[in-house]
């Protein structure tokens, strides 16, 4: 394995690891925004 | 190999629950959504993890997917150092001197900053250049076109079902659906490129099955590009700076400082994700090589046909809905942003000022089916989109930028005429400067564009249609200081507008 593959395994791990974070975070507030927009139209 | 020989029904009912769940979004958004202001930005709440995933998953369509890994393809790593880097600094500028400005005065649209500083004449202009920009013309001939190459339908066809589903969900939830469904789709490019490109590596033989067939310069950080066409692409990149799309984002932020963040945040995901991009080209070189694809390869496909020959079935669907899901995220943002344009920059200030909030809902809605109708009818009837797509952004740049810099940043004087002058001097000096090239100049088929050629003093130049920029913003600034100079009244750049 040479310093372009390491590279590239350190960009995919990076990736999805980032990805599942933020869409956590994304569930976190998305699903608190919803509960409030839901009252205001009641 | 085609790609569409290797698709099973497991991934074509992949794909078919992706198109479904999109609507199910629209639906349940259309449920919640109570106001124009939640139509079109969002309520101004969106927190970092949902403006990064809108930004990260808008700004990146299939021309970045297919157009990076093409570069890559045919020329090596510059693709990464040579591009991608460059247009990475644009942003970084971005986020430390635009979100805070943009954010914090309540702005609607673009065309609304160029309405509340110069007045009504400079909001129809620039509201004009954005709409034209703003027409989903590419990312739906890309639809059509991903559908013909894989599933083996008509382009057209699979651009109006595709487009139809992107269509319906952002009709029914605005910015809210269009968000939602940004960050399914985030999370499907993502994912699926970085799982496809690490199998690419494993199957090629890695990096060192690429040097072994790699041309001279193919791994040289720059490639030998001229510094003259890194001067073009950073010039190209300008349009950046005035991207409706992005400045819709930073309006629908909760604080300037999530907006900031957000802008981060997708730059670090840009890197990672481009240097996928930029190795699945050239992996699929060593693989053309090897015989896994066919020497024929058109290096368009490089990526899509490398990724596919490398996942196992059921996440080949995975990517599909992936690769699909790119085009849609791109268009239904700007389907958005053009409906907007119409309803609230042109209708509005013209024909009804004390528009309600109902009426500029169903007069959005209206303006985002009439970019779709023109974006469909573009695609497929006209052959050089990617050479229209460029007028267009330099059209929006050369009208947009200096008016929209100095209502941002420039603490002296702005009078109505001068805001007005640079619209209508930078618009007006495009179509100009293309029609005088087109004229003056011959066709270049290799690279799709006019080019001048002439002599002067002994020496000989070329002038491309691309340069437009250093001839168009020039003239926008100096409509600017002549309608300075002799414009009367300024205007404060308060909110005197109802919405």
């Amino acid at each position: 394995m040479n310093g372009w593959d390491l590279f590239t395994w350190f960009n995919a791990v990076v990736l999805v690891g980032a990805t599942s974070l933020i869409f956590l975070f994304f569930l976190r507030d998305a699903i608190g925004i919803f509960k409030q927009l839901g009252r205001e139209k009641e | 190999m085609p790609p569409n020989t290797l698709i099973s029904s497991l991934d074509i009912a992949v794909v078919v629950g992706y198109l479904a769940l999109m609507i199910g979004i629209g639906i349940f958004v259309y449920r919640k959504a109570p106001s124009f202001e939640e139509f079109v930005v969002a309520g101004r709440s969106m927190t970092t993890p949902i403006l990064v995933c809108t930004l990260a998953s808008t700004y990146y369509g299939l021309e970045d997917l297919f157009g990076t890994s093409e570069f890559a393809y045919n020329d090596g790593i510059v693709a990464y150092f040579g591009y991608t880097l460059l247009s990475l600094g644009i942003y970084v500028f971005a986020a430390f001197a635009l979100a805070k400005r943009l954010r914090n005065e309540k702005f609607i649209s673009l065309p609304e900053i160029l309405e509340r500083y110069y007045g009504r004449d400079a909001g129809i202009l620039g509201a004009v250049a954005s709409f034209a920009y703003s027409i989903p013309a590419l990312s739906l001939f890309a639809l059509g076109r991903i559908c013909e190459v894989t599933l083996g339908v008509d382009a057209w066809k699979g651009a109006l079902v595709l487009g139809l589903v992107a269509l319906a969900y952002t009709l029914l939830g605005g910015l809210w659906a269009v968000a939602i469904t940004d960050t399914i789709q985030f999370v499907l490019m993502m994912v699926t490129v970085a799982i496809g490109i690490v199998l690419l590596m494993g199957d090629v033989g890695g990096f060192a099955a690429v040097q072994d067939v790699a041309a001279e310069g193919y791994f040289a950080p720059l490639g030998g590009m001229p510094i003259f066409l890194l001067l073009a692409y950073v010039a190209s990149l300008i349009s950046v700076l005035v991207d409706p799309g992005f400045y819709q984002r930073i309006f629908a932020a909760r604080s300037a400082r999530q907006a900031r963040n957000a802008i981060f945040i997708a730059i670090g995901i840009w890197l990672a994700y481009d240097w996928l991009v930029t190795a699945g080209g050239m992996l699929a070189k060593a693989a053309v090589h090897q015989g896994m694809l066919p020497a024929g390869l058109h290096s368009n496909d490089a990526l899509l046909s490398g990724v596919i020959i490398a996942l196992p079935t059921g996440l080949v669907g995975v990517f599909l809905a992936g690769v699909l899901a790119t085009a849609m995220s791109t268009m239904d943002s700007y389907c958005l942003v053009a409906g907007t344009n119409l309803a609230y920059d042109v209708h509005r200030p013209l024909w009804k000022p004390d528009a309600t909030d109902d009426e500029l809902m169903r007069n959005t809605k209206v303006g985002v089916v009439i970019s779709w109708i023109a974006g469909f009818a573009l695609a497929f009837v006209f052959d050089r989109l990617m050479a229209l797509w460029v007028f267009m952004a330099t059209g929006l740049t050369s009208t947009v930028l200096v008016p929209i810099m100095a209502a941002l940043f420039w603490k002296g004087r702005r009078t109505r005429l001068a805001g007005t002058l640079s619209s209508l001097v930078g618009l007006v000096a495009t179509i100009g400067f293309y029609l005088a090239i087109a004229g003056l100049g011959v066709e270049n088929e290799t690279y799709g564009t006019y080019i001048w050629s002439f002599s002067l003093g002994g020496a000989r130049f070329e002038i491309w249609q691309e340069y437009a920029l250093y001839f168009t913003l020039p003239m926008s600034l100096l409509g600017f200081l002549v309608g300075n100079t002799f414009g009367g009244d300024s205007l404060s750049g308060e909110k005197e507008i109802s919405t």
